[in-house]
């Protein structure tokens, strides 16, 4: 009875997997450790808002990550300067993997 | 023996009873930052309102020298008592005599606490802090368990059960707080696992620390096994006096009703600005919650396991509602085999205690991938279906953004029978996203095309004519699937009316004879 029904829209971006069991243990949309912002979500890197060397605040916007169609705005959770910028747009990243490192 | 004599040996008695496992033994659980089983109930209860039984009551083995070991109490201490003047039962397991452990008169002890609840028709509160089975008393303590799980499901849906978890649980005493309704943790004192890191390396060479295979985080955030982790032994008595304020003492009562100040038609402007209108963009769904409930009294449960869904208590003009929500903020607020277990536990823990349902609708659809569907999110998800589906409590529905196929069915839509289904100007309900929907209905159409900038630019006009004339709530509201569109600042005061219209709802359309439904586990 359902079967015209899609429930996921084919999508372009990502396969979202993770976990084993999805997405759970995600406090929010990163994962930020020791200066290293990790994806915590999986999805294609759309745009890198700052440049090695830039200073930024805490809760500045470094890059925007699209998951699931959706552009979640990854944040900065300490001020410093920027010292590497580990992926660029269009890349596709797991949990886990490095995105960013403020000195 | 003279009477003063006879009422001196009693006050003695009971003097050893309150030892426990005596001074030494007391001293060393205080260094390990734990409080003893006296110390938090005396901590939970309203001062003075405790009444103690069975304190004289003593195990009866005879083997591995046990017979010299005898304490007042058996290791865990029982009673009633009243929590801000309502009446609780309790137990709490003593670790300071034989690391707590339980075998068949400690069980017997709490058994009679669970009868008695029951009976009455009071929750009732476990504080576990035990090693176990008490392996001198062989089989007997096996059954001691059994017996304590056969009433743990003999009451559940009838008398809340809350079960906190303030030191060691392992194997099979995990699944007395599993059959709960609620598990509360203590970080870095407590764990549960149903083997432990010595096992774990003997049978499949995992190396494994106790935190990290059972602490209070694993669960709370990776298994769901506990619904709150917390830092210490007095954060953790706060915490369940606050859930039983929601709670009502059995399922033939209502939750109490609390003047919180709020006004009911109080509406908030900024709840206009933080749902943005380009689907694309995220937000936090509990900035929407806290503006719509009573100021303050939103109380998350399971915040950090599957945060793509949201959960907890609110009151709404002073009457307690459960909260379900979308979380945009993580995986576009998706539906995976997590948050579906996490929703469907929770709209039946509602429903069980007459807590109307309040659910907030902004989902893309289901997480995709081998591991979802490999894992069950079938199955799993069949349970958020079910479970509103059997709801009858009042059921009201916000659609805020998103809300596509077969996840805006799950969501409590007015099919499954939701009472009021309000949405937002903003809400897209569809068969799904007009990206994913043109290349399916516009499939030849876009293959004509030749170039990728063609390709682009036939999507982009077809999407925005699907958008236009299906992501909106007017074909919803044009079928009456969504009884109104408002805006957003008006949610509070439409749904305070929604909930007294529906205080007095009866289920009219009678329900077959069965004895129970086949849920979907």
């Amino acid at each position: 009875m359902l079967s015209p029904i899609t429930t996921v829209q084919s999508t372009t971006t990502a396969t979202p997997v993770s976990t084993p069991t999805g997405v759970s243990g995600i406090p929010g949309s990163t994962t930020e450790v020791g200066g290293v912002i990790k994806a915590a979500m999986p999805g294609t890197v759309m745009s890198i808002k700052v440049k090695v060397g830039d200073v930024v605040k805490e809760g500045d916007v470094v890059l925007t990550l699209e998951t699931m169609k959706m552009e979640n705005p990854i944040k900065a959770n300490k001020g410093g300067k920027i010292k590497e910028i580990k992926v660029q747009p269009g890349k596709f990243v797991n949990v886990g993997d490095p995105l960013i490192v403020i000195e | 023996m003279s009477l003063i004599e006879k009422f001196k040996e009693l006050e003695e008695n009971r003097a050893k009873a309150k030892l426990g496992g005596g001074q030494e033994a007391i001293e060393k659980q205080h260094k390990a930052g734990k409080l003893t089983a006296r110390e938090r109930i005396e901590l939970l209860l309203d001062p003075g309102s405790f009444v103690e039984i069975d304190s004289f009551v003593v195990h009866r083995c005879y083997d591995f020298g046990m017979e010299k070991r005898r304490v007042f109490g058996d290791a865990v201490v029982t009673g009633y008592g009243t929590i801000n003047g309502r009446k609780v039962f309790v137990y709490a397991q003593d670790f300071t005599f034989i690391g707590g452990s339980l075998g068949e008169m400690h069980a017997k002890k709490i058994t009679k606490i669970q009868d008695m609840a029951l009976k009455a028709g009071v929750p009732i509160i476990g504080l576990n802090d035990s090693g176990g089975a008490r392996i001198q008393e062989g089989i007997a303590s096996l059954s001691g368990y059994g017996e304590i799980f056969y009433r743990n499901v003999m009451a559940s849906g009838v008398i809340p059960q809350i079960i906190a978890i303030m030191g060691p649980c392992a194997g099979g005493a995990v699944y007395s707080p599993a059959l709960a309704d609620f598990i509360i943790m203590v970080r870095k004192t407590s764990y549960m696992f149903i083997t432990g890191p010595k096992v774990v390396k003997a049978a499949i060479g995992e190396d494994v620390t106790f935190e990290t295979l059972g602490g209070a985080d694993a669960h709370a955030k990776l298994s769901g096994v506990a619904h709150f982790a917390v830092d210490n032994d007095e954060e953790c008595i706060n915490l369940i006096k606050k859930l039983l304020s929601y709670l009502p003492s059995n399922n033939m009562e209502d939750p109490p009703v609390v003047e919180t100040g709020d006004p009911p038609d109080r509406m908030d402007e900024e709840l206009n600005e933080i749902v943005p209108a380009d689907p694309k963009k995220p937000y936090d769904v509990r900035d929407v919650i806290n503006r719509v409930f009573d100021r303050g009294t939103f109380f998350e449960i399971q915040s950090q396991f599957a945060p793509n869904a949201v959960i907890g208590f609110a009151r709404l003009n002073g009457r307690v509602v459960g909260v379900v929500a979308n979380q945009p903020m993580v995986y576009a607020g998706c539906l995976d085999i997590d948050s579906s277990d996490k929703i469907a536990r929770f709209v039946r823990t509602c429903d069980a205690f007459n807590i109307p349902l309040v659910t907030f609708v902004d989902v893309p659809g289901y997480l995709p991938g081998t591991k979802q569907e490999h894992g069950g999110v079938i199955r799993h998800g069949a349970k958020v279906i079910f479970a509103y589906s059997e709801a009858t409590v009042p059921k009201l529905t916000v659609i805020l953004r998103k809300a596509y196929g077969g996840g805006y069915i799950a969501m409590c839509s007015k099919h499954l029978g939701a009472d009021f289904v309000f949405a937002w100007p903003t809400a897209e309900i569809a068969v799904m996203g007009p990206e994913g929907a043109i290349e399916i209905i516009h499939k030849s159409e876009l293959m004509k095309a030749k170039t990728p900038e063609e390709v682009k630019e036939i999507t982009d006009r077809l999407v925005a004519e699907y958008r236009s004339k299906f992501a909106n709530p007017y074909v919803a509201a044009n079928l009456g699937y969504v009884d109104q569109v408002i805006l957003p600042k008006e949610t509070r005061p439409m749904l305070v009316k929604a909930l007294d219209a529906m205080s007095t709802k009866r289920e009219i359309q009678p329900r077959p004879p069965k004895r129970h439904a086949n849920m979907p586990v």
